[in-house]
């Protein structure tokens, strides 16, 4: 994991991919480290950029689903 | 620091062709106990009158119809070498590098997108020379170090190079429909040393369209590397950490366009622009 400018590159051995996480994307990466629910990391988000808890919780679970199915992120 | 030699043998008249179009690299570069060289052999009217033979380490490579294709796959063959063993130690990329002061710009593009006419038109404005086709990066520094070949030249761009490198009214080397002609790189015009990366630019050859030099996000200079990386994924994390490192202290641009002249003009601001 390497900070590049405001992003976050993320390499995954088991693949041989890289991924770029844009900086929210970084920051609800940064937020799953065991310690934060879903619905934190959205209120977390919703509070910072001023969105709807409900649609902070949509993109945030996207989100996370994405960082999964890269292998990036283990549940 | 160049770890790789390569022993070629054969006819003594086409031995000299294969030289020409090897240029000797940076005395530095060059190392007191290289490695064990890897041998290519050929032999002339093998297995009949105009037909050659090319061997590596023993094993059959090629059989070649006439002295040109039989020098043109040296020439490929040399370079297949030398990535391999190359890529080893250091981060390959397919990309074009150029140096001024000190300061590195690597070209990353596919074969066709105009590395090596882009290249001698910066290497005719003064700009040093590390390779046309493969920029190497020291794994252990991040610094970019010569990958020393000819530049190979086709026909369109001779057509544009020619007024500035008089060695291109010389004959091709010809295989089917396509010439090429082995540029040596101007005396003088490696490096002193290894150069710290100061921008990657993203050429992409548009015919006609007048040169546009802007920049783009390091992350798309990081997909731009990773699409041309040789063996990045052999250095597993350690080979994007170090695409990222070299790249956070670089500039990130993207050039499109035809015009070479105008080019090399928009590559030569910025580069004053990084130099000052």
């Amino acid at each position: 994991v390497c900070a590049l400018d405001d992003e976050l590159v993320v390499y995954e051995p088991r693949t041989g991919q890289a991924y770029v996480l844009n900086p929210t994307a970084a920051q609800i990466w940064a937020l799953c480290d065991g310690s934060h629910s879903l619905g934190s990391i959205a209120e977390a988000l919703a509070t910072r950029y001023g969105l709807a808890q409900q649609q902070a919780l949509a993109d945030v679970q996207a989100c996370v689903e994405a960082l999964v199915r890269a292998g990036v992120l283990n549940c | 620091v160049l770890a790789f030699r390569a022993l070629v043998c054969g006819p003594a008249s086409l031995i000299e062709q294969v030289r020409a179009m090897r240029p000797p690299g940076p005395t530095w570069s060059e190392v007191a106990e290289p490695r064990q060289p890897v041998v290519f052999e050929f032999h002339c009217d093998t297995p009949r009158s105009g037909w050659h033979t090319l061997a590596c380490d023993g094993e059959p490579l090629l059989v070649a119809h006439g002295p040109d294709e039989l020098l043109l796959g040296v020439d490929r063959a040399l370079n297949a070498a030398a990535v391999a063993h190359l890529g080893q130690t250091y981060l390959l990329l397919h990309a074009g590098a150029v140096a001024r002061g000190g300061q590195g710009l690597v070209l990353p593009a596919r074969s066709g997108a105009g590395k090596s006419t882009l290249v001698a038109g910066l290497l005719a404005a003064g700009f040093d020379y590390l390779s046309d086709e493969v920029a190497i990066f020291d794994v252990a520094t991040g610094r970019l170090l010569p990958f020393p070949k000819c530049l190979g030249i086709k026909a369109g761009s001779r057509r544009v190079l020619r007024p500035q490198f008089p060695a291109l009214a010389g004959p091709a080397r010809r295989v089917a429909r396509e010439a090429l002609w082995h540029l040596a790189p101007p005396a003088g015009a490696w490096p002193t040393g290894p150069v710290r990366l100061a921008a990657v630019v993203v050429p992409q050859y548009v015919p006609r369209a007048r040169p546009r030099l802007e920049p783009i996000p390091p992350r798309e200079a990081l997909q731009a590397l990773l699409d041309q990386a040789a063996n990045v994924h052999a250095f597993g994390g350690d080979g994007i950490a170090l695409l990222v490192a070299v790249l956070r202290g670089a500039e990130t641009y993207a050039l499109t366009g035809g015009n070479l002249g105008q080019a090399v003009q928009a590559v030569q601001q910025l580069a004053q622009c990084y130099s000052c």
